[in-house]
């Protein structure tokens, strides 16, 4: 019969994103992001070098800003109920970490109990005016 | 003063996290270290539902999709929640570190979520251990299975690894289903035949010791029923069924004891009824004496038997109907055309127990109509 093992882990060292609100700081410093459509994340190590965009909180608003084109307004919301992050550990030899008959184990690394929602539509931004000029 | 997060991406093991709805039951198990040391999810096979147990409690994982692109927001690369590392990325990072990345522009590292939220259930407890071999006295070792032989004999642990439900739960359901383990390994459950014939041997044997039937120890009971020459597992094992309590001292039940006489006679009105009179004299006589039981009640029975007419009884068990609620009312009426709401609320409630949610399925699956001033449940479209 398959089975996994589940485990709670509890971080020890808060690893919070500085600037992040108090609201969103999580012990293993993760939160989490809605969005209405799809969000294309490149899968090439190059691009990753790269940035993708933008959070910027200002008071109750969350701006998402994706590239130098468009933005998204959002705000934080409570996760009713909240939200386990849960992982799942799968060694080399098959064998989980906490010997998982079936060579697997999964632990709740982090209980996420705030969002960053954002369900309007991106809205179109011009932001480099004197470049367009020229 | 506004507060910003440059976002890079991070694609790598993305497929290893899931994100789990914690309820209230939910958050109060992972409160409980007692049941946090034994959580695991289990499934009874590749397509089979999923479980959440823990030490006592079971529930149902769905998956549960989502419209929406939910995204991960993490301070560092997956690094510290992955086991492998891209170490290009992290070379890349070092370097936005010290050429872009100042302490006042704090970073943050985008990742998707797989598209569905994990919801868990309380589930009531469905075991099936029909396929366990039947135990038919220390002379007769015997299975239900063609194939079975003394070799091929299950273990406890077996057995018990193909159940998707808590340990404290099995353990109910095993007592419950007469589980016995022998000296020698094998797993049975003691057959119908073998506790009609050595449960009132058992009960006259310790009656006539004069034990305290409030207080039985295995071993004084063993002693008691020495000459029948069954192991003391088997003792155990009916204590343990006909107990209120869960360890020694075992305490006698006797409205189990009754209970358990009146659905094995029962069951053999399966496939037609039977005079509800006959019904009730095979059972008070088929009760070992010299113990004083409950009257023979058909409350004892509730979700095991059917009426299809009021003089009339027929075996109808609760645990051994569908659990997909169309196919569950099909069979309900088929086995009788009208039910009361209290007759057919306990074959109901072991699909749903929430009330609303009852009420939901009589209006999908049923009809509700009022016959001289009584609710009726019939099948939709009579």
């Amino acid at each position: 019969m398959p089975s996994a093992t589940l485990s709670v882990t509890r971080p020890s060292i808060p690893s919070s994103i500085p600037n992040l609100p108090q609201v969103l700081q999580t012990p293993s410093g993760l939160a989490l992001v809605e969005i209405q459509g799809t969000l294309h994340l490149s899968t090439t190590s190059s691009s990753s070098s790269d940035p993708l965009g933008r959070l910027v909180f200002e008071k109750s608003t969350v701006w998402l800003y994706i590239g130098n084109h468009q933005r998204m307004e959002g705000a934080v919301v409570d996760l009713k109920p909240p939200v386990g992050l849960l992982r799942r550990q799968i060694t080399d030899d098959g064998k989980g970490e906490h010997g998982a008959p079936d060579g697997e184990a999964v632990e709740i690394v982090e209980v996420i109990r705030k969002k960053i929602v954002f369900s309007t539509r991106p809205e179109p931004l011009v932001q480099d005016v004197s470049f367009r000029r020229s | 003063m506004a507060q910003e997060i440059t976002l890079y991406p991070d694609t790598s093991k993305i497929s290893h996290f899931h994100l789990l709805q914690l309820t209230p039951d939910i958050q109060q198990l992972l409160d409980s270290p007692d049941e946090t040391s034994h959580l695991t999810i289990k499934s009874a096979g590749p397509t089979s539902p999923i479980f959440l147990c823990s030490y006592s409690k079971t529930f149902r994982i769905r998956q549960i999709s989502q419209s929406n692109t939910i995204l991960m927001v993490s301070a560092s690369r997956s690094k510290n929640y992955t086991d492998d590392q891209d170490t290009q990325m992290d070379d890349i990072a070092e370097q936005d570190g010290e050429e872009e990345v100042e302490a006042e522009a704090p970073v943050g590292y985008l990742s998707q979520l797989p598209g569905s939220i994990l919801e868990c259930t309380s589930s009531s407890p469905q075991v099936d251990l029909s396929f366990v071999p039947l135990y038919n006295g220390a002379d007769a070792l015997s299975t239900t299975s063609s194939s079975s032989s003394s070799s091929t004999s299950l273990h406890l642990n077996e057995i018990k690894s193909q159940i998707p439900v808590s340990d404290y739960e099995f353990a109910n359901e095993w007592a419950a289903a007469l589980g016995v383990e022998l000296p020698h390994g094998g797993a049975f459950r003691l057959s119908r035949d073998f506790v009609q014939q050595f449960l009132p041997v058992f009960v006259a044997a310790v009656s006539a010791d004069r034990l305290d039937l409030e207080r039985l120890e295995v071993a004084r009971v063993f002693e008691a029923v020495k000459e029948e020459d069954e192991p003391v597992a088997v003792v155990e094992a009916l204590l343990r069924r006909f107990s209120r309590t869960r360890e020694e001292p075992y305490c006698v039940d006797r409205e189990g004891i009754a209970r358990w006489f009146g659905i094995q006679t029962l069951s053999d009105h399966a496939y037609k009824e039977t005079k509800l009179g006959d019904f009730l004299s095979t059972w008070h006589a088929s009760l070992p004496q010299p113990l004083d039981y409950p009257p023979c009640s058909l409350s004892l029975l509730t979700g095991h038997y059917v009426q299809p007419t009021p003089k009339t009884i027929r075996y109808l068990p609760c645990d051994r109907l569908p659990l997909e609620p169309a196919a569950r009312f099909e069979r309900l009426f088929a086995a009788k055309g009208a039910w009361a709401v209290e007759e057919i609320m306990p074959f109901v409630e072991g699909i749903e127990r929430d009330k609303a949610r009852v009420n939901a399925l009589f209006m999908k699956f049923a009809r509700k109509k009022s016959v001289a001033g009584k609710t009726v449940i019939t099948k939709r479209g009579t």
